[in-house]
């Protein structure tokens, strides 16, 4: 009696792979991530005592006419004995491009003052007014040990620095794991501090004070009226302070309950606290004529001093007979700004032999927080807090994508993520005149491109 | 249990040498280190944990799960992880083999005593057997196993190759030296030793219970499945004990022994069992599976 000819090492050295696989649900994908801390990548056999394991990715992200990112990522895992990891990773994020400046478009040509008080832009009828001076290198340095603490209780240790041109953060974060119940039920506290400090270009400034602009029926007479304006905020700026900071404060509470063999529920809620300079220096509000809509002028935003985030996470993930994996998740934000967010994600992770495709679909919704104003009527009373930045108002934002890698043996393994991403702005509801002709918040589109690729040393 | 000699530590050339009995078969660490006490707490690790896995599945014993799977006679058991991992690989294989391999076959050493005798059993006892024959035949949903009355299952024919991956895995946790996990011959190693060199492993390629190949060994298994002294021989006719779970008798024109490696025992083992159920066509298997092996016919 003879047996089929065919190769079967492949379905063998997967076998067997799952045979030895140390306790865990969702085997096949292996990576259980809590919040915070990714476990090693997915079909790679963990590294050993005494080796290295390296990850490294790359990733560009592209608005159109706006934001373009780059974003290198490397990362570098050491192995102890008695599982102690040391692990040191490098982020550097490149972003070049503009971003809206919160100002209303108008139906004449409007001349800006650069955040930096130093030049000007202008910006045609009918055009949502984009900042384009920023272009910042943030470069992040994080180290993380995780050992265990005692029989069940394992802990990660955390320093993080980042630096940008105007910014420098310094956080600490520590996470205890604590299995029970025949590691079954994992219980996490995550800690987090971070202490930031701003010290943009120009100087942070005044809350709600006047900023330089002009308006004009064609460029060249925006740009002479602009002319005219220049340091009409003189005044202001000479009492700007040149740095400000706050401080924020994490703390994770998880649970992850593995159901079956092929089955992990995940339930986080998380609490952020923020104290200091909340407000964004470089975003602006146009007020607006009551009746014609026209912009008669720009002043600063203000955010409040303290924020308090809560968020409530919950995730299921399971592997089929077939070891796909479907991966669901919902988080439901909500903070003391009066923003309500929710977020649904979906992946199915299709396993072919070495290969695997993962579709995902993501879907956003946001609403307003209290202070949000895409624009204030000129003469009416301001309040304390306003901010025209769109990414606090209403919106939806809905992503798609796919991701393909092969698990290959010896040179490590990669995959390829391309997704698309599309924001779209609630239009604000009574726009006096002229205004009501025109798109303020129009949808931003993006693409997304990743590339990782893992090894073993 | 029966009694075992005190696992000692000794010192063979530059290594570090745990011995200990396990699965009726001579059981050694090595450990390329120069520190005595590390190597004592490995060579207990791995020994502990073999031991667990012979206790936990062994089908001489009346407490291990194989006894209590029996004893559910017919009715749904619920197995804990690590079983129900080992029930997923057997049924793999099973489907590997086409039915060649099936963990359920053990009940067919009731006709069969592999002795070096020419003692067949007869066609009717053979067949007698065969309807409790059959991974086919018990209900296995991943969590819970319905075994029908009167079938067995046996880990036998993976048990030793797991649990040589398994102490390797776990004495890797505690010390980071190169080590060596050799269960009757069924071997798997950390990685090269100090200085980069291979482990100079001595196979019984032949099955003849003594080493005649020296196979260079920098990572990963080797394991070797054979019937040395387990075949019957008539009328100029060797019947090898590697039955084929679907008739029931021996795989005609069996190698006499295959070793294989692979990046793990467990592994080893299964590609050296398949190419004995491939009997004439094992060479030509392991050359399609692109795997190193030697073969003794």
């Amino acid at each position: 009696m003879q047996l089929k000819q065919r190769r079967i090492g492949r379905r063998l050295r997967q076998a067997s792979q799952r045979v030895l696989e140390p306790q865990r649900g969702c085997a096949p994908t292996g990576t259980l991530a809590i919040a915070g801390v990714i476990a090693a990548p997915a079909a790679m056999a963990a590294a050993q005592p005494g080796e290295w394991e390296l990850n490294s990715a790359i990733l560009i992200y592209s608005e159109t006419d706006r934001v373009t990112a780059i974003e290198p990522v490397f990362q570098a895992s050491r192995y102890f004995d008695n599982d102690r990891i040391f692990s040191a990773k490098l982020v550097v994020d490149a972003l070049t491009g503009a971003s809206a400046s919160g100002a209303v478009p108008a139906q004449t040509f409007q001349t800006f003052s650069r955040p930096s008080g130093r030049g000007d832009y202008t910006v045609a009828p009918g055009e949502v007014p984009l900042d384009d001076t920023f272009h910042d290198t943030r470069v992040a340095l994080s180290s993380t040990w995780s050992q265990p603490l005692a029989a069940n209780l394992s802990g990660s240790f955390g320093l993080n620095v980042s630096k940008e041109y105007d910014y420098l953060s310094l956080a600490g974060s520590s996470v205890l794991n604590w299995d029970f119940n025949k590691k079954n039920t994992t219980l996490s506290l995550g800690l987090g501090y971070a202490q930031d400090q701003i010290s943009p270009e120009g100087d942070i400034p005044t809350a709600l004070a006047y900023q330089s602009y002009a308006s004009g029926s064609d460029a060249a007479q925006s740009e002479s009226n602009y002319a005219a304006q220049e340091g009409s905020d003189d005044a202001e700026r000479a009492l700007r302070d040149g740095s400000d900071s706050k401080a924020v404060a994490d703390v994770l509470l998880g649970l992850t309950q593995v159901l079956d063999r092929r089955t992990l529920l995940q339930l986080n809620y998380s609490l952020s606290l923020s104290d200091g300079y909340l407000t964004d220096p470089f975003k602006v509000v146009s007020l607006v004529d009551g009746s014609s809509g026209a912009p008669q002028a720009q002043i600063y935003e203000h955010r409040p001093d303290s924020r308090i985030k809560q968020s409530l996470f919950l995730r299921g993930k399971r592997a089929l007979v077939n070891d796909d994996v479907v991966d669901l998740s919902y988080r439901y934000l909500f903070d003391d700004w009066g923003l309500r967010s929710h977020t649904v994600d979906v992946r199915y992770r299709w396993g072919l032999g070495d290969w695997f495709v993962q579709p995902h679909v993501r879907y956003y919704q946001q609403s307003a927080t209290d202070f949000y104003q895409a624009f204030l009527i000129d003469g009416q009373p301001v309040s304390e807090d306003v901010s025209a930045d769109y990414r606090l108002g209403d919106m939806q934002a809905f992503t798609a994508g796919v991701e393909v890698g092969r698990s290959a043996g010896a040179w490590g393994q990669w995959r390829v993520a391309l997704e698309y991403y599309r924001q779209t702005p609630d239009e604000p509801s009574d726009k006096p005149g002229a205004l009501a002709a025109l798109e303020l918040a129009p949808a931003v589109e993006a693409i997304m491109v990743r590339f990782n690729y893992d090894f073993n040393l | 249990m029966p009694a075992r000699a005190t696992p000692e530590l000794a010192c063979v050339g530059d290594l570090m040498v745990w011995r200990f009995e396990a699965m009726a078969s001579p059981c050694e660490v090595l450990i390329d280190t120069d520190d005595a006490t590390e190597a004592r707490a490995v060579g207990r690790i791995v020994a502990e944990e073999v031991w667990r896995i012979e206790r936990k599945f062994s089908r001489y014993r009346d407490d291990s799960v194989v006894a209590a799977l029996q004893a559910s006679a017919g009715r749904p058991f619920e197995v804990d992880r690590e079983t129900a991992r080992l029930l997923d690989y057997g049924q793999e294989l099973h489907a590997l083999s086409d039915g060649a391999f099936d963990l359920s076959s053990g009940v067919l050493r009731r006709a069969w005593t592999f002795d070096g005798s020419d003692r067949l059993p007869d066609h009717q006892a053979v067949n007698a057997l065969l309807p409790l024959v059959g991974w086919s035949k018990l209900g296995w949903n991943g969590r819970v196993i319905k075994l029908p009355l009167g079938m067995q299952i046996d880990l036998g024919g993976i048990g030793k190759e797991y649990a040589a991956d398994k102490a390797l895995q776990l004495a890797r946790r505690r010390s980071s030296s190169p080590m060596l996990v050799n269960l009757g011959g069924d071997l798997c190693c950390s990685g090269p030793r100090r200085g980069r060199r291979p482990w100079q492993v001595g196979v019984d390629t032949e099955g003849h219970g003594q080493a005649c190949r020296m196979v260079l060994l920098s990572s990963g298994a080797l394991a070797t499945s054979g019937d040395a002294n387990r075949f019957l021989l008539r009328d100029g006719v060797r019947y090898s004990h590697v039955l084929d779970a679907r008739s029931g008798w021996p795989v005609a024109a069996a190698a006499h022994a295959v070793t294989v490696a692979a990046p793990s025992c467990i592994e080893a083992g299964s590609l050296a069992t398949l190419a004995l159920l491939n009997g004439a066509a094992a060479e030509r298997f392991l050359a399609h599976e692109r795997v190193p092996h030697w073969i003794t016919r």
